[in-house]
């Protein structure tokens, strides 16, 4: 099949082109990789690598509640809670001592100690219990969030039942400032106030552990995809501009010398063009996923948006190749409208943090790229085949209008 | 007719802008003969070529290659021919043997084939040994050749070859007018364009004459020195200039025509041979001494000087 020759001997020439290797993969690889970098490390601290605390729980609590139990024991209950087990384990003691001690010997990371008047302090609303809290000083997120827990707790108590004054002893008084401001940032985390019962606070922090959410992973999404229909759209241009180099070089009017029609060597080049193009959107995507834990979106969806890509990138190239005269005009166009509308396309995503101006959001819907990166944030935001045709309907319009024209316009030209 | 012709071209014509760059040319090449085509830069010998190979489309005229019309069976005429363009016309960052492989398949061969093909052609331009390199690595006389050998892959009955030993070095010079040679002696027609009068006299049976779109002569080589009479012509510097000797010479017996220009004399005459002894004897009656001699018989250069009154060379 001479199409298929005309396609491999392309590529070929393309792979021995460093500039191809850069511009289709390490930039788009790379840009990510800086942003990985630059916000992988603080994501990675909330989101990560927050260490088991093993917490040793002793209930001294005498008091009883009408209902039955008491408050040490609601307390150790919360504690234990499903929610919390991917963060903390508790251990029961009845030895206070021994618990501390254990602290202090590295075995456990908290000692929380519930003391015996809890329930009769706030019930009686006059009383004042403390709650011991005993951490190893090394470590500061571990207790911060135990303290953080069971100060929400016992807010939520003095709030709906009688105005206790609960306090927290840390025995390293140093430390509690710095504490508390952990604790509150953590407490905020876990997202209950002040006045929010126990249930609702159980309730409200389960979904945080359950739906595994990544900011990061997020992020990257959306600079890799931006990244990579940014240069797609190079990767369509620079392929097929091989035709306006083969013309200059001669080796055009050397192919219509051999018994080869114009729309086999034209064939043969938009299949170069969309080999390279499925290349580079699946290592890129692949790579996302596999290095940056970028989730594309449900697998239809996500294909619906990579062909989007490919079929609009490689359009466009043919279109802006058949409106140029020589590869000097192609070095202009390509770094010039390329880049602009680009920019245009994928401002939305360096915005996404604010939230994008419906300005910028149409801006960008009237270039190509916008429309391509529409596809893949709509599919890694978790749409549906359905929700995802109107936007698939306009890339195909598009790659219509101008195969269309590009088409007419380079066989009017080489025929 | 159409058994014996390999190239027939009928008042071909073709025009850029206001420029007539080939003016209603008619020729035939007969079949595993090499025809060339001599003229001067700008003559239009690449555009009548562009039309033969169905590159360009004559605004008037018609030509037939192996029997194919190049208007109404383009794709037939380019199965039967081999062009060799002017420029080198290769994948650069592509090896020798790549490149082969690649324009092999584009004239439709593939398989064991392709590679016997290819193997064929790079024994013959002489690049075994540095099949694997990239073209661009190559000095311009090893491109010139892949360039040709591009050209042979399919065994074509018809050659095109315009101007292929334009700047490069003599020897692959003789290379390629030695392969050219070959072909021919294996049966393949050859259509070679040159502003080289040396090759076109080497090479060819026949010989077509070509200036600003036209072709002004044409034959074989003896048909065409015949034009400007079989005259053999002297070139003589003197020691100083003497009008009476000149007159003598013009009446000599056998002398056709004597002119001085630039302190040369330039003497046509019928029989070099004869009439030279007669030259110097009434030099030496004027007391004349002749100071060099050249003698040239008819060339082309003289024919081509005969008809445009201009140098065949720029
Ligand atoms: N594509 C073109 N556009 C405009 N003018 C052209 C074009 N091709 C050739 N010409 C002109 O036509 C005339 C004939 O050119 P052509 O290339 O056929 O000459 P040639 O005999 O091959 O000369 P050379 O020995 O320099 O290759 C020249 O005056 C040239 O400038
Ligand atoms: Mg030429």
């Amino acid at each position: 099949m001479k199409i298929v020759a005309i396609a491999v001997k392309d590529m070929k020439q393309s792979s021995r082109t460093a500039l191809v290797w850069v511009f289709m993969f390490v930039v788009p690889l790379g840009i990510t990789l800086l942003f990985y970098f630059m916000f992988g490390n603080i994501a990675a601290g909330d989101e990560f690598e927050l260490p088991q605390t093993a917490v040793v729980l002793v209930n001294q609590d005498r008091g009883s509640l009408s209902g039955g139990g008491s408050m040490g024991a609601t307390v150790a209950d919360i504690l234990q809670q499903e929610a919390f087990a991917e963060l903390i384990v508790v251990t029961e003691s009845a030895d206070a001592d021994a618990a501390r001690d254990r602290v202090d010997k590295g075995e456990a990371d908290v000692a929380l100690i519930i003391p015996p008047d809890l329930t009769d302090a706030l019930l009686q609303g006059n009383g004042s219990a403390t709650v011991e809290l005993h951490k190893d000083p090394t470590l500061t997120i571990g207790p911060a969030l135990v303290e953080g827990i069971v100060s929400q707790i016992l807010d939520g108590f003095a709030g709906t039942t009688i105005g206790t004054k609960v306090t927290l002893e840390q025995l390293e008084a140093q430390d509690v400032a710095i504490t508390a401001q952990i604790a509150q940032e953590v407490g905020m985390a876990f997202s209950a106030d002040a006045q929010t019962p126990p249930e609702a606070l159980i309730a409200l922090s389960t979904p945080d552990n359950q739906v595994e959410q990544n900011p990061l992973a997020d992020l990257l999404a959306g600079i890799l995809g931006g990244m990579m229909v940014f240069f797609a759209f190079y990767t369509g241009g620079a392929t097929q501009q091989t035709i306006l180099i083969e013309e200059e070089r001669g080796t055009l009017a050397r192919l219509f010398t051999t018994p080869t029609p114009i729309r086999t060597i034209m064939g043969g080049k938009s299949m170069a063009t969309l080999f390279s193009l499925i290349g580079q959107v699946v290592i890129l995507m692949g790579a996302g996923a596999l290095v940056f834990a970028i989730d594309w979106g449900e697998p239809l969806p996500m294909l619906l948006a990579a062909i989007g890509l490919i079929l609009i990138a490689a359009a466009t190239g043919v279109f802006l190749v058949s409106m140029l005269k020589n590869t000097r005009q192609a070095g202009t166009v390509f770094g010039g409208v390329l880049t602009i509308t680009g920019m245009v396309g994928l401002l939305p995503i360096f915005m996404s943090g604010a939230g994008a101006p419906d300005a910028v959001i149409f801006a960008s819907l009237l270039v190509p790229q916008g429309w391509a990166m529409r596809g893949l944030t709509l599919s890694a935001q978790g749409a549906t085949v359905t929700e995802m045709l109107p936007t698939f309907g306009v890339l195909l319009l598009w790659c219509a209008v101008f195969v269309a024209i590009g088409l007419t316009r380079m066989r009017r030209r080489f025929a | 007719m159409a058994q014996s012709t390999a190239i027939v071209a009928t008042t071909l014509s073709k025009s850029f802008d206001e420029l007539k760059a080939v003016d209603a040319v008619t020729f035939t090449v007969a079949r595993g003969e090499v025809f060339s085509l001599l003229g001067p830069n700008g003559a239009g010998k690449s555009t009548t070529i562009s039309m033969l190979a169905c590159l360009l489309r004559p605004e008037s005229g018609d030509a037939t290659v192996m029997g194919y019309s190049i208007l109404d069976d383009p794709q037939a005429v380019k199965a039967c021919i081999g062009v060799v363009p002017q420029e080198i016309a290769l994948y650069e960052d592509l090896s020798a043997r790549e490149n082969l492989e690649f324009w092999g398949k584009m004239y439709g061969l593939r398989g064991a084939k392709l590679k016997q093909r290819v193997d064929d052609v790079l024994a013959l331009i002489g690049l075994t040994d540095r099949q694997k390199d990239r073209v661009d690595k190559f000095s311009g006389g090893m491109k010139r050749r892949v360039n040709i050998g591009v050209a042979l892959l399919h065994t074509p009955d018809v050659i095109i070859m315009d101007e292929p030993t334009v700047g490069i070095d003599p020897q692959s010079r003789r290379h390629i007018l030695d392969g050219v040679k070959d072909l021919n002696r294996q049966g393949v027609t050859v259509l070679y364009t040159t502003h080289y009068m040396e090759e076109a006299q080497e090479l060819s049976d026949h010989i077509a004459i070509m200036d600003q779109g036209k072709i002004i002569a044409g034959g074989t080589h003896d048909e065409l020195v015949t034009i400007v009479g079989e005259k053999d012509r002297i070139e003589m510097e003197l020691s100083h200039s003497a009008p009476e000797l000149l007159s003598q010479w013009g009446a000599l017996e056998g002398v056709e025509a004597v002119s001085a220009e630039n302190g040369i004399v330039t003497v046509l005459v019928n029989d070099s041979n004869r009439i030279l002894p007669h030259l110097f004897g009434a030099a030496s009656q004027h007391d004349v001494r002749i100071t060099s001699v050249t003698i040239e018989e008819p060339n082309l250069e003289a024919v081509f000087l005969h008809l445009t009154g201009r140098a065949l060379r720029d």
